[in-house]
């Protein structure tokens, strides 16, 4: 099983990719939709519950991805359930990323359009975001993952940073009552932060990369149980400075950030978020999008994803112009359809793959000695 | 249209990949004769003319022709280059020992006077036989001179090269206040001894290639043995056979041919003027390249970080330096961000500037008829145009050009309206910024990326910078010199790499050598010498040895 | 490849230059407002909104090599007023005055007319949240005037108003704690929240007289009390010794002069000055009964004695202790009644109610304001005088 690219990525780089994967548009998103529903207890549904959750995503992507080490989700899908069912599989995954670049890249258009160049046309920004990932993605994973680790590393800071600096206005009295309407808000507002960590199922599509599949499992627990303490602090953070307020917000970061004053000079610093997210945002869309590519030149049988980086770009582009007519639409869109959306391909095919693998024991016998 | 262009390049580049120069001439005359032979004849008359032929029209080339002061007198011929040989050695250690030879007429037969020349008579180190006409024109140009014996098949070469060349003088361009004061010259061989010097040993190794058709300029690779990277040595010595060009003047030939891209505005390959940095490079495991007639060395493989890197910084206290690489850090930024952030600022975000500050600027820009992009870009082509004269010009007139130029840019263009203080300021602290940045080639890429980045911008704002920030990084991360990621301590991230990029960590601290380059060996010294005072303070140092004994 | 990459981004980055840059402004061309005011007048019948804008006048306003001379004594700020259906309707009319793109990128502060306030605060905060310019972090003031008049008022040591402002709002709480400016984002938190309501600085417009030599009267601001609301309606103020009761009770108040009888004379006769404080309000039930207890922690130094007997002993710091806390018990107490008279829940005891006891809260959440004036407030206090200054024993005329 010859894989598309030759590049190869360690330990470190791979959780860092899915960190990314996750991180630049919860840390956008995340904190109103979790408050509105769960309220003060917001932090749980978004840093706990969440937490479990991807721990169950990825104990269940690993599990799989372990059973063929060095190989892709389309040829192992292939073994499993014919080859026919393997390309549909192939199939439905790319429709999946790509849907999905198209809302990553339409909420990173909306957050610049809504907070800072409200005359400039959306398009603009998708053009060079999509422009921008497409020459990473022509660039390979291992420059990805090196990007990706400077570029995480840089907002990791920046988030620190803006936490810190917020400090004077911390009220923790808005965190409390804990769990006022019991555990049902929470849950639900847990919904769409697990649907947001679930996608470090693309784990499955960066193994055969990693120089040791072993590291796989380890780094991705740890860069979910890092996405669940950087996320409940931003919740926490938000609640503790602006309390139920922060649902009205639609990027209560944002908020935060322009919320900052110290010693009368740290003052306006939300440009910094905009850079941040720039980047941020960039990475997410890069990684999503090699994702797409690789897999669309795996299910076509092709040599050589390159090709495909351009097509593809365009069709994100219209999609992602096409797909909503507003941003409640689009924050709708998460409440609503993007749950199912989500678990079907982050846990119900994973899932549904693993038991046939097990049933039919493909796999995993090999390389269990 | 793009795939004109793409097909035009592509054509460029292939015809130069498999460049053969089709020189006839220099296939009899000169040109690397190791498939072909010429051998000399026994007759001193007719390789006289031969050579003659070859040298026709080179006055400098000398043909002394005399006799061996033996009985039946051999006639000699000395060929060589007037000013590139020793002329004392061409009296003394050759014409005059073969021609006033007293005592040795009894034992000369006819057949032996070749083995006699060489044994006996010519007090010369460097000597050797050779019966080729390419090999010996060749030598003659490399400044031996050339003994022709009559009746023998073979001449002597004899190595009394000497030249007039500058003296090892304090480099130019990267001055230190503590350091050694020497130079490279433009003398290879002075080159290597001054790393000899540095580091003795066997393993340092030297190779010595020709690279030029017709200049067939010497280029020396050294490295440690052991150290260096087999594999980039191996590169290394590939990229310089497949450099096919008429001549080398410079390192920079070099330096074009055998960096990995050649689009990057980023310099690939580090060059120095300081044996000493070179001898620190070598101790890593980089490979130096030396070219003959030039002072610079070039340096591979490397990462952003050594261009950000100057030798002074490991002679003078950790702690300052660590802060003065922060310093650079921040002036590469400066110089590379400044114009555009000021841009973006002014034109986009104003809200980012605290309120006084940005009432000062309205309230000075009030009368400036140019939008603050024109103004900058007037402004940074001004200063980059007066930086160019100042480098260019006689000194005497390159202070005129500084001191019209602090009144153009200080004072006139701001008392006319024509640009406002603020620019000034912005301007003045990015040529600053721009000038600490140690080596030159890293800060001119810097200087090049500005524009482009004010451009973006100009246009988008804070996101167009972010655009371009972004594409230049992922440029970055795509570049490697000889196999190193470009930007290697940061991405991909090597914490044990760290003590030598953003700070420099005490040298104690810096226990192995960076990890992508000096690999092979990576302990450079004993595991934690932290420098302490004696274990006992009453007693002095020395004391413990004593009571051992 | 790369190199139609690089043609491609080049071709990219001509093409977004060509047609010129959506968002961008040049600096000269803003209208930097500073401050705004909002009024409501009615013309032919309908309620508009008036919406009053001071802006800085660079040229005039220091910096620059020639700026500076010609401007001086000038104010640097321009006062200009429009009318408007909405609040941005009003916003965008400026223009139709200004050739200036107005800038809120630096508004500092909003003042609003006490009339205004009174018919709800709901729309204003609705509009200033929604503008992507102003940040959460803008002041906001009540005025009893009209706010059109309040921003033409002399801003002295400051070159404008708002920074005048703004430098007061650090000023009135850590040095007096008699006045408290809160910003729109916590204002609108306590309007959102339930069981809390905001508490609006107030300024009280005065004519003072002439404040430099041969000058005329001035006319001034002073910030001195505090506007309560019910819900988002203003409903009274409070006055400045009000305001630090409030601010004690919320742990709030900083520093600030407590002035105390020690001896039974017609006047105060001493000052304590208090150092830090902290505050904390606990809500319980019983039945139908509602207690909340503010207990409240101060230090303070003396600062000030009018009276000779010995007072630098363990004793003597001991009753001044007794009286600062009682002082600090009074001041408390008052605001809390006026808290009460006018139903305005400023202290958030629903809050404490809800955070400490979500299941009672719920009981009492319908009928809270009627409730309100009917909580029995207990404050307890732990006050302690730490120091008497650089001197030890009052200076005793012999």
């Amino acid at each position: 099983m010859k894989l598309i690219e030759e590049g190869k990525i360690s330990g470190s780089q791979f959780m860092w990719l899915l960190v990314t994967v996750v991180l630049p548009t919860a840390v956008l998103f995340i904190p109103a939709l979790t408050i509105k529903e769960a309220g003060a207890s917001a932090w749980i549904s978004g840093g706990v519950v969440a937490t479990f959750w991807g721990i169950l995503v990825v104990w269940i992507a690993s599990t799989l991805g372990e059973r063929f080490p060095g190989m892709t989700l389309v040829d192992y899908s292939g073994q499993i359930i014919g080859k026919f069912g393997g390309k549909m599989i192939g199939a439905y995954y790319i429709f999946v990323l790509v849907h999905g670049i198209a809302v990553i890249t339409r909420q990173f258009g909306e957050f610049l359009v809504t907070a800072f160049m409200p005359e400039t046309p959306i398009i603009v920004f998708h053009i060079f975001l999509i422009a921008l990932a497409a020459s990473a993605v022509r660039n390979g994973v291992e420059v990805i993952a090196r990007m990706n680790h400077f570029v995480v590393s840089l907002m990791f800071f920046s988030v620190l940073f803006i936490f810190s600096l917020v400090f004077g206005e911390w009220n923790f009295n808005n965190l409390l009552p804990i769990l006022e309407e019991g555990i049902g808000p929470v849950i639900k507002g847990a919904f769409i932060p697990m649907s947001w960590r679930g996608q470090t199922v693309l784990l499955l599509i960066f193994m055969p990369y990693l120089n040791n599949y072993r590291e796989a499992r380890p780094a991705a627990y740890k860069a979910v149980v890092m996405l669940g303490i950087i996320l409940a602090a931003e919740i926490i953070i938000c609640l503790a400075v602006f309390g139920q307020l922060a649902a009205n917000y639609v990027f209560p970061a944002h908020a935060l950030a322009s919320y900052i004053s110290v010693g009368g000079f740290i003052e306006r610093v939300e440009a910094f978020i905009l850079a941040l997210w720039v980047a941020g945002i960039t990475m997410k869309v890069s990684i999503w999008y090699y994702s797409a590519t690789v897999l669309m030149a795996r299910t076509l049988n092709l040599q050589d994803y390159k090709p495909l980086v351009l097509p593809l770009g365009v069709i994100m582009l219209t999609w992602s112009m096409t797909l909503f007519d507003n941003i409640r639409q689009l924050v709708e869109w998460f409440n609503e359809s993007g749950p199912a959306f989500f678990m079907s391909w982050e846990v119900v095919l994973p899932v549904l793959l693993l038991i046939m693998a097990v049933l039919r024991k493909k796999g995993g016998v090999k390389s269990g000695k | 249209m793009f795939n004109v262009l793409r097909r035009k390049l592509k054509q460029t580049l292939g015809r130069n990949k498999d460049l053969k120069v089709p020189h006839d001439k220099f296939e009899h005359g000169e040109g690397n004769g190791d498939k072909e032979k010429h051998p000399i004849s026994n007759s001193l008359e007719q390789n006289k003319i031969i050579l003659k032929e070859i040298f026709n029209n080179c006055s400098d080339v000398k043909f002394r022709e005399f006799e061996l002061g033996t009985a039946p007198a051999v006639k000699l011929l000395l060929v060589y280059i007037d000013g590139m040989v020793s002329t004392s050695d061409i009296h003394e250690s050759i014409m005059n020992q073969l021609m006033l030879l007293e005592g040795l007429m009894e034992e000369i037969s006819p057949e032996h006077t070749l083995e006699l020349i060489r044994e006996k008579l010519l007090p010369i180190g460097e000597l050797s036989e050779n019966g080729d006409f390419i090999k010996i024109t060749d030598n003659i140009l490399m400044g031996n001179a050339a003994l022709l014996i009559d009746g023998e098949k073979t001449a002597l070469i004899l190595g009394i090269k000497e030249w007039e060349s500058r003296g090892i003088e304090e480099p130019q361009s990267e001055p230190v206040v503590r350091g050694p004061r020497e130079g490279f010259t433009e003398r290879m061989l002075t080159n290597t001894m001054l790393l000899r010097r540095r580091i003795k040993s066997s393993r340092l190794k030297l190779e010595i290639k020709k690279v030029g058709i017709v200049s067939k300029t010497d280029i020396g690779i050294m490295y440690i043995d052991g150290i260096a990277n087999n594999k980039v040595v191996e590169e290394v010595r590939k990229r310089i056979d497949r450099i096919k060009i008429d001549g080398i003047l410079e390192s920079g030939y070099i330096e074009e041919y055998i960096q990995d891209d050649w689009k990057t505005p980023f310099p690939l390959v580090l060059s120095t003027e300081r044996p000493d940095r070179a001898a620190a490079h070598l101790l890593e495991g980089n490979v130096i390249i030396l070219t003959d007639t030039t002072p610079f060395a070039l340096i591979v493989p490397v990462t952003f970080f050594h261009f950000l890197q100057a030798s002074e910084d490991y002679y003078t206290h950790w702690v300052g330096t660590a802060m003065i690489r922060l310093l650079r850090i921040i002036a590469v930024n400066i110089s590379l961000l400044l114009p555009s952030f000021y841009i973006a600022i002014v034109t986009f975000h104003q809200e980012m500037l605290p309120t006084a500050l940005l009432i000062n600027i309205a309230s000075a820009r009030e009368g400036v008829p140019f939008p603050a992009f024109i103004e900058a870009f007037i402004m940074e082509g001004t200063f980059e145009l007066l930086r160019e004269a100042g480098i260019r010009l006689p000194r005497p007139v390159g202070q005129a050009v500084s001191i019209v130029g602090a009144l153009v840019i200080g004072q006139a263009a701001v008392t006319a309206g024509l640009v406002s203080p603020a620019m000034v300021i912005i301007v003045s602290l990015t040529a600053i910024s721009s000038f600490s940045i140690p080596n030159y080639s890293g800060a001119l890429s810097l200087r090049i990326l500005r524009f482009p980045l004010m451009v973006l911008a100009a246009s988008l704002g804070l996101f167009g910078i972010m655009v371009g920030l972004m594409a230049l990084l992922l440029h970055l991360c795509s570049l490697r010199s000889f196999g190193v990621p470009y930007i290697s301590p940061i991405a991909p991230f090597i914490r044990s790499d760290m003590k030598d990029s953003v700070i420099r960590f005490p040298l104690w601290a810096m226990f192995t050598r960076p990890r992508l380059i000096g690999y092979k060996e990576p302990q450079r010294q004993e595991y934690l010498q932290i420098p302490k005072p004696p274990a006992n303070p009453k007693r002095p140092s020395g004391g413990k040895e004593r009571d051992n004994k | 490849m790369v190199s139609k990459r690089v043609v491609i981004i080049i071709a990219l980055i001509l093409v977004f230059f060509l047609p010129g840059c959506w968002s961008r402004t040049e600096v000269e061309t803003l209208a930097i407002v500073t401050n705004i005011g909002i009024d409501t007048v009615e013309q032919d019948g309908h309620v508009k909104f008036l919406l009053t804008a001071n802006i800085i006048r660079p040229p005039l306003a220091g910096g620059g090599t020639q700026g500076g001379g010609s401007g001086a004594g000038k104010p640097v700020y321009w006062r200009v007023a429009s009318l408007g259906d909405t609040l941005s309707d009003a916003e965008r009319n400026l223009n139709l005055r200004i050739p200036r793109r107005i800038f809120y990128g630096h508004l500092r502060f909003v003042v609003i007319n006490e009339k205004v306030a009174r018919k709800g605060l709901a729309d204003i905060i609705d509009y200033l949240h929604r503008n992507m310019r102003i940040r959460p972090r803008v002041l906001l003031l009540l005025t009893p005037e009209k706010a059109f008049d309040t921003l033409i008022r002399q801003a002295e040591l400051e070159p404008d108003l708002a920074r005048m402002i703004d430098e007061m709002d650090r000023m009135a709480l850590s040095r007096s704690s008699k006045a408290f400016i809160d910003d729109l984002a916590h204002t609108t938190g306590q309007l959102t929240a339930s069981g809390i309501d905001p508490l609006v600085a107030g300024i009280t417009p005065i004519e003072s007289p002439p404040t430099e030599p041969e000058g005329k009267p001035v006319k001034v601001i002073r910030i001195n009390r505090g506007g309560a609301f019910r819900v988002d309606k203003f409903v009274g103020w409070l006055d400045s010794d009000e305001v630090r009761g409030y601010l004690l009770g919320i742990g709030k108040a900083q520093s600030g002069p407590f002035s105390i009888t020690l001896k039974p004379h017609s006047h105060k006769d001493v000052n304590i000055m208090m150092t830090r404080a902290t505050g904390k309000i606990k809500v319980d039930t019983d039945g139908d009964e509602v207690t909340a207890v503010i207990e409240i922690s101060a230090e303070g130094d003396l600062s000030e004695f009018h009276t000779t007997e010995e007072i630098a002993t363990d004793e003597g710091m001991k009753i001044l202790g007794q009286k600062f806390s009682d002082a600090i018990k009074t001041e408390v107490m008052k605001a809390v009644k006026k808290s009460k008279e006018l139903k305005s829940d400023i202290f958030g005891f629903g809050a404490a109610l809800h955070r400490d006891n979500p299941a009672e809260w719920k009981r009492f959440e319908k009928h809270w304001y009627e409730v309100l004036p009917r909580i029995k407030v207990t404050v307890k206090v732990t006050a302690y005088v730490r120091r008497t200054g650089m001197t030890a024993e009052p200076f005793k005329p012999e």
